[in-house]
């Protein structure tokens, strides 16, 4: 059900690399656990209740929208890898 | 004199409240044991002398008459909770230099309360696993057995806990990660309802499943510090404005009466002390009732699922550019790419790959919403048991702890490992394990009957 391709796509997807054998075996494996789950899933009860999102049974609500702290420039910036000034983040040159 | 540190967090706080030592000196011994103990691994920053500026102002505060719930009590805090200017690192090299500028709400209670911070304890990386080998910084050991795994995820607290390194010490909960290391340690353990302790601050593993906790040396204890632990929180839209309740004052040793359902799928496997145990709460004049509950045996593959794709969305967020280690690359992506390589275990990097594919068009709707559909399934099962019983009790985890070097081979992947734990953090119910090994689980929000039947379990020898 899943190669080896779609394994190495969904990889990228999370920027992460993974060799060709081991894309492989991920592959064979978790279509073995995808065609097991899936019989699982065939269950008719499922159709009779709704998706759980969320275990909190009360009413989640929202803060009001106001700003409540700000001018932390240094605090945001205290842990930027090398290369960050006073004021900005840095990364590779994305335009030529 | 007593060895300070063999003190529960009880016996702790009543010594420290009639003077017969301080927080300095308890906190002194702590640190002699943490550091004659580093063998076992259970931390990843100790933070001795923040732990003596904590004491020593404890102590002054308590000079002065003040004093928190938690005065002068040292603690560990599972490297899962940001605190403010302490490396926090979730056990991964991508986090390896990371040090928050804020503090989690829960610790923040409980320095608040006057709680001393010994350290962060190890933990699986992002907290996958149940044995800490996925640890950056090395497996922690089992103190009962130094070739055996702690369990995990949070194995560093729980080997604290149990080796005299700490009183007591902070976990989180996404799959059962808090009971496991309690049951293998043989300390006592509490999650929870979710929603009761805010997650704020606390690094994201499964956000639908995360939940803080503790580990201790007795149920009392993890009553007396959760309940610190606990509250709403405006920064967490999933903690309760319920009132927190007294926990502490609810141990009153008194079952008779109480309908105690044992659920038949967690009885497959049982410990030497099972049935002595059920004998135990009918003495102590428990009623107890038969229950059946049937989707158990989902709960495995429908945590699979949800937890690999919450995972990947919430570990999205390192990318080398605003925090954490990075290596450089020549394009963005490149340096996305050798950044989450270089920081990210194999463990952490499949299961991301994997949760990619449930969360894209084709696995979310084939098996992410169907195993949300599940996941009801497996609530309605807990619904449907309480209509009949105030608890449930079952063994927590009902094998040993597995080596190190089994663990290294698959030993974790056991369904016995984990089947018992799964299903009370696929739907948020409280749920306990005694330091015997024996496990209560509660209704929504009945925490505090969960505590009391926990302590009364407690109780056997």
């Amino acid at each position: 059900m899943i190669d080896k391709n779609t394994i190495k796509e969904m990889a990228f997807w999370v920027r992460v690399r993974i060799e060709d054998d081991e894309a492989e075996t991920m592959a064979k494996e978790f279509s073995e656990t995808l065609g097991w789950m899936g019989e699982r899933l065939k269950n008719p009860e499922i159709d009779t209740v709704l998706p759980m999102v969320t275990p909190f049974d009360e009413e989640m609500v929202m803060r009001k929208d106001e700003v409540t702290d700000g001018n932390k420039v240094a605090a945001v910036l205290a842990n930027a890898p090398e290369g960050a000034t006073d004021e900005f983040f840095s990364v590779p040159k994305m335009v030529e | 004199m007593t060895n300070l540190t063999d003190l529960t967090l009880s016996q702790t706080l009543k010594g420290l409240e009639n003077k017969e030592f301080s927080s300095v000196d308890v906190t002194t011994a702590y640190l002699k044991n943490m550091e004659d103990k580093r063998r076992l691994n259970a931390y990843i920053t100790e933070t001795p002398e923040i732990a003596l500026d904590m004491a020593k102002a404890s102590d002054e505060r308590r000079a002065k008459g003040i004093a928190g719930k938690m005065e002068g009590a040292p603690i560990a805090i599972k490297d899962m909770f940001c605190t403010k200017g302490i490396r926090t690192t979730a056990a991964s090299r991508i986090l390896s230099n990371f040090v928050p500028q804020f503090e989690s709400t829960t610790t923040q209670k409980l320095w608040d309360a006057g709680a001393v911070c010994l350290g962060k304890t190890n933990t699986d990386e992002f907290a996958m696993g149940s044995s800490t080998i996925t640890s950056y910084f090395g497996v922690t050991k089992n103190p009962h057995d130094e070739t055996r795994v702690p369990g995990g995820s949070s194995g560093g607290s729980a080997s604290a806990v149990a080796a005299n390194m700490c009183v007591a010490a902070t976990g989180t909960e996404t799959g059962g990660s808090i009971r496991h290391p309690a049951s293998f340690c043989q300390i006592s353990g509490f999650k929870p309802t979710y929603g009761r302790c805010s997650r704020y601050g606390v690094i994201a593993y499964a956000s639908s499943l995360d939940q803080p906790g503790v580990l201790a040396r007795s149920v009392e204890d993890c009553a007396r510090m959760i309940e610190v632990m606990m509250g709403h929180d405006e920064r967490d839209a999933t903690s309760s404005r319920r009132e927190v309740p007294d926990l502490v004052s609810g141990l009153d040793k008194n079952i008779k009466g109480m309908k105690i359902g044992i659920p038949k799928e967690y009885t497959e496997l049982v410990p030497e002390n099972w049935e002595k145990a059920l004998q135990f709460l009918k003495d102590e004049g428990a009623e107890l009732v038969d229950v059946q509950m049937p989707h158990t045996e989902e709960a495995g593959m429908v945590y699979y699922v949800i937890s690999q794709g919450e995972a990947t969305t919430n570990l999205a967020r390192y990318d080398g550019v605003r925090y954490g280690v990075r290596e450089e690359g020549k394009t963005l992506d490149e340096m996305y790419m050798n950044t989450r390589m270089a920081g990210f275990g194999q463990e952490v990097r499949n299961r991301m790959i994997l949760g990619t594919f449930f969360t894209s068009a084709k696995g979310y709707h084939d098996y992410f919403v169907p195993a949300q559909k599940m996941r009801s399934l497996i609530k309605q099962d807990f619904d449907k048991a309480f209509e009949k019983v105030d608890v449930l009790f079952s063994p927590a985890v009902p094998i040993k702890p597995f080596t190190i070097e089994e663990a290294k081979n698959g030993a974790a992947k056991g369904r016995f490992n984990d089947n018992y734990l799964m299903p009370s953090c696929l739907t948020g119910v409280p749920a306990g394990c005694a330091n015997n090994g024996l496990q209560v689980i509660g209704r929504m929000w009945d925490d505090a009957t969960v505590l009391k039947v926990l302590d009364v379990v407690e109780m056997m020898k």
